[in-house]
């Protein structure tokens, strides 16, 4: 008998076990899922799915509420910690908890349901928290971003936007397409480390080389949440917005400008600019580490004596 | 003068325009609170900070109880005062005599140069901890360090309510 052999006999033996067995064995040989065992890993999530199923669910909150603080959260990582934190909230009875961690949660995944296998009290407790945000008024997603100025080929271009209320699961995204072209391309937008509502797109430079003659890009930009209902944008697939790319001739005149025959680095306003530059800049470093830019709002304050 | 001097000119024009700015182009305004004899018999201190996104927010609500409670502390910028002090809330003692007797009491707020600020000003009673007697809310288009245009304060008028309205710098 070859070695690997006996892996495989066993796995089929385990395999007729299972197939004859009566349903009371075959459920205890495959026991269904914790109602914590779903979804991505993180070490909190793991740490908070264990105490979650030896019922230490204060210490599996804590855990959660740290996993929610980390840096560099995904957004799988972020449905799954709230998850657990609404299962961890409604084991708890901490109804107000549950309702915030399920909100978040909804935005992501609309559909989602608790697993058939939990207790029929916390099903009742989540099918009245559902209802609730579902009635509820949700706060509108807005994208202040301007349009797209004329820009010089053969170069990524970068597109800011400022998102506010953006819903967890839910994607900004810039769409464009060379003007008579049937398709859209479209990018990211991807959230600054630094500031939550900034947001940045680039336009890679291979869609939009430098020619010869100008041609226009047509785009628009929209905010769908994780079901593809359009919550934010400027523009539309049927009315979008235009720049101009310009044409290699034009961007290279600006170019050549200042750099008649000799080479550019003799240039002795090259020089002339580079010291200057150095110079401005230096002042600038000093300016700013001395003083920052604020405006002073004198306040006055009085007592009227005729108001109660 | 050799024409190749006179293509330096302007460069150094430019460059002896460097400098500190003038000390009489500072960004000031004057924002006039009038508070109510109630405010002015319990008060012990005001508190001072600046929300951004001003125009999104309503002044209505924030001056309904302690601003702690119904905004994120990122959305409160940095705020400075005459003497150097850093904080996302300044706080200043009431001088109760000077007003009380018809005077009045100047706070001066360094807020970094921006546009779509809301300004709070609220008023503490003293305690551990302190109490939220009522507020005075202003939106501020611009914050620049020009000449500002003067604005007309919402007046501070007594709004009691169980909170303590203590912002950490």
């Amino acid at each position: 008998m070859h070695r690997h052999d006996l892996p495989s006999r066993l796995g089929a033996l385990l395999l007729v076990v299972g197939l004859v067995a009566p349903p009371g064995l075959a459920h205890t040989l495959f026991p269904p899922p914790a109602l914590s065992q779903l979804g991505p890993a993180s070490p909190e999530i793991t740490r908070a799915r264990e105490q979650i199923d030896n019922g230490e669910f204060e210490e599996a909150r804590r855990t959660l509420q740290a996993g929610l603080d980390a840096p560099d959260v995904t957004d799988d990582q972020l449905v799954e910690l709230y998850r657990l934190l609404g299962l961890t909230a409604l084991y708890l009875g901490d109804e107000n908890q549950a309702r915030e961690a399920y909100e978040k949660l909804l935005q992501a995944r609309p559909d989602y349901e608790l697993p058939r296998t939990a207790p029929p009290k916390l099903r009742a407790l989540y099918a009245r928290i559902k209802d609730d945000i579902r009635s509820r008024r949700v706060r509108p997603v807005t994208l202040d971003v301007d349009p797209i100025p004329d820009a010089r080929g053969g170069a990524p271009l970068e597109v800011v936007a400022t998102i506010q209320e953006l819903a967890l699961g839910a994607r900004a995204r810039l769409f464009y397409r060379r003007a008579g072209d049937q398709a859209y391309n479209s990018v990211d937008f991807v959230k600054d480390r630094n500031d939550k509502e900034r947001f940045l797109a680039v336009v890679p430079a291979y869609d939009v080389p430098a020619e010869s003659e100008p041609y226009e890009v047509e785009y628009y930009f929209e905010v769908a949440d994780a079901a593809q209902r359009r919550l934010a944008g400027r523009g539309d697939s049927f009315q979008p917005l235009m720049f101009q790319v310009l044409p290699l001739q034009q961007a290279a005149v600006a170019d050549a400008e200042g750099s008649s025959g000799r080479p550019w680095y003799k240039s002795p306003w090259l020089w002339v600019a580079v010291g200057a530059v150095a110079i401005g800049g230096t002042a600038g470093v000093v300016a700013l580490s001395s003083s920052e830019d604020r405006g002073r709002v004198p306040i006055t304050i009085r007592v009227d004596p005729s108001q109660p | 003068m050799s024409p190749s001097s006179l293509k330096l000119l302007p460069l150094a024009a430019l460059l002896t325009a460097c400098g500190p700015e003038s000390s009489g182009d500072t960004g000031r305004f004057g924002l006039d609170v009038v508070m109510s004899s109630a405010v002015a018999n319990e008060v012990h201190a005001l508190q001072v900070s600046v929300l951004t996104r001003g125009s999104s927010r309503s002044c209505t609500e924030l001056q309904t109880t302690c601003l702690n409670s119904q905004v994120r502390r990122e959305d409160l910028v940095i705020l400075e005062d005459a003497r150097g002090n850093e904080g996302r809330a300044l706080r200043f003692t009431v001088d109760l005599a000077a007003m009380q007797g018809g005077g009045s009491q100047s706070l001066d707020v360094d807020v970094p140069v921006g546009r779509d600020y809301a300004l709070v000003i609220e008023a503490m009673a003293v305690g551990s901890p302190s109490r939220f007697l009522g507020s005075s809310c202003n939106y501020l288009k611009v914050v620049n360090s020009g000449t500002n245009a003067p604005l007309v304060a919402a007046p501070l008028v007594l709004t009691e309510q169980a909170c303590d309205p203590s912002i950490a710098p």
